[in-house]
């Protein structure tokens, strides 16, 4: 069972349905028909170029080359999560740096070359998609926790230093603040997957369905994806948020702000 | 001879190269309560956050029991503080939350007497049927007193109030100045204030 390619034209075809979402959010007076069209291009340009290098890097398929991808990811995905939370580039990249790839790595290998005993773990074929959802996941679960947690922690510093006033450490005085980072960044991930399969049929499964898998193999390789992407989320945040201690708070305790001056919350 | 607990040597503090305080000395005997006065924007709370390290002085030095307080000693002494702050939101619904959050922290023994709450309640002017009250159905006096409460529970040998009165009228405030006058333990005191009636109670009043 093959998939049937989409040629060019169908493409163009298929692009056209975006004139629905389009055309409600013009008659609206959204303001962001602008911004959904440049959406839509940028999402083209990238994919066409995402699918380009992929060619390349399944066509040669060297070990190398392919851990190189995964780092030049790691860098990729710090970068964008300082962008998108606005926080100190000297304070968080190295924390950011070593979370993505301590939670990469252990959580990526066990998959590979535990669950799915590979011979080769650095098979393009698996280890590109599977790092590549790893890191997707991770950069979204470490934007919005780390977000959560300094945002909060700047606008209710005055219950901090009352925790840590009166003989809380430092570890004990953010852990409501911690508490309340992992309940806003894993709890979009915990409702999908309480109703995975009765509301919609997640993404790998489909994408696996029409790459001709069965549904018996699709189903469980969707089921091990929600594990290792949480399980990936969850090591690389708390990493990044064990490891940017050192450098968001002093010695005595007081918070130093972490965020960039144009920060305006 | 008292037993000193605090010594407060010749401070400034500065933000931002803007100095707020300048050359500020204090001593503070154990069962003491001193009333630190002055205009907004003086210092005074600054110095309150200083004593507990989390504004860094631009001279002189602070002295706890003798010990002068740095960065290798702060979190053993601060075991030995309780701080109220002036404002402070709580991300709780009711008033038992806040005494498991206060003693939720290993340094202050995890147990309390409930019992010994209740004393204290009715000590300040309370119901003890506020324990079990949601934190918004009562009124900023009522919190600054169950506050009071929580805090002199944990039996520290200092406690710094920012402010412990300005929600309360002449009587809860005469109240509460009784209250912290006959603690146990006899705690060493300073309350940063604008309320003159309760400055003047107090045993020492430093004007800034």
């Amino acid at each position: 069972m093959g998939t049937i390619d989409i040629s060019i034209t169908s493409l163009l075809l298929g692009v056209i349905l975006m004139a629905i979402p389009i055309y409600f959010l013009w008659k609206y007076y959204t303001g962001i028909v602008k911004s959904t069209i440049n959406a839509v291009l940028r999402m083209i340009v990238q994919m066409f170029l995402v699918g380009l290098y992929l060619k390349y890097l399944f066509l040669w398929d060297n070990p190398w080359l392919n851990v190189l991808w995964l780092i030049i990811m790691v860098f990729v995905a710090s970068e964008t999560s300082l962008k998108r939370t606005n926080l100190k580039r000297k304070m968080l990249m190295l924390p950011l740096i070593i979370g993505f790839f301590t939670a990469s790595i252990l959580i990526g290998v066990y998959f590979l070359g535990i669950i799915l005993k590979l011979d080769n773990i650095f098979d393009a074929q698996y280890f590109i998609p599977i790092f590549g959802i790893l890191m997707g996941n991770m950069l979204g679960v470490n934007v919005i926790g780390l977000n959560t947690f300094y945002y909060n922690l700047q606008r209710e510093k005055s219950y901090y230093y009352f925790l840590l006033g009166n003989g809380a450490t430092v570890d004990e005085a953010i852990t409501p603040f911690v508490k309340r980072a992992l309940v806003h960044s894993f709890s979009p991930a915990i409702a999908n997957m309480a109703v995975m399969g009765l509301v919609a049929l997640p993404g790998t499964m489909i994408g696996q369905i029409l790459g001709g898998s069965t549904p018996d193999v699709a189903i469980k390789y969707q089921m091990m994806i929600i594990v290792i992407t949480n399980s990936a989320s969850m090591l690389s945040l708390m990493t990044t948020l064990n490891l940017s201690k050192r450098a968001t708070f002093d010695k005595m305790g007081a918070i130093i702000n972490p965020f960039n001056e144009e920060k305006k919350k | 001879m008292p037993d000193k607990i605090l010594e407060i040597e010749n401070i400034s503090i500065a933000y931002d190269n803007k100095i707020v305080m300048q050359n500020f000395s204090l001593q503070l005997n154990k069962g003491e309560h001193i009333a630190v006065v002055g205009a907004s924007g003086c210092g005074k709370s600054s110095m309150l956050r200083s004593i507990l390290g989390f504004i860094p002085l631009a001279q002189g030095k602070i002295l706890y029991k003798g010990t002068e307080i740095s960065n290798t000693n702060i979190y053993n002494i601060r075991n030995s503080i309780a701080y109220l702050p002036q404002d402070i939101t709580f991300p709780c619904e009711w008033v038992r939350e806040i005494v498991d959050i206060i003693f939720r922290i290993k340094a202050n023994n995890s147990t309390y007497s409930k019992e010994k709450l209740y004393n204290y309640f009715k000590e300040l002017g309370l119901e003890e049927t506020i324990f079990d009250k949601r934190i918004s159905e009562i009124s900023g006096g009522q919190r600054q007193r169950v506050m009071l409460a929580i805090i002199a529970l944990t039996a520290k040998e200092l406690i710094l109030l920012d402010e412990p009165t300005s929600a309360l009228d002449k009587d809860s405030a005469q109240m509460t100045l009784d209250f912290l006058k006959n603690l146990d333990n006899k705690p060493a005191i300073i309350s940063v204030t604008h309320d003159c009636n309760f400055a003047q109670r107090c045993n020492n009043i430093i004007s800034l």
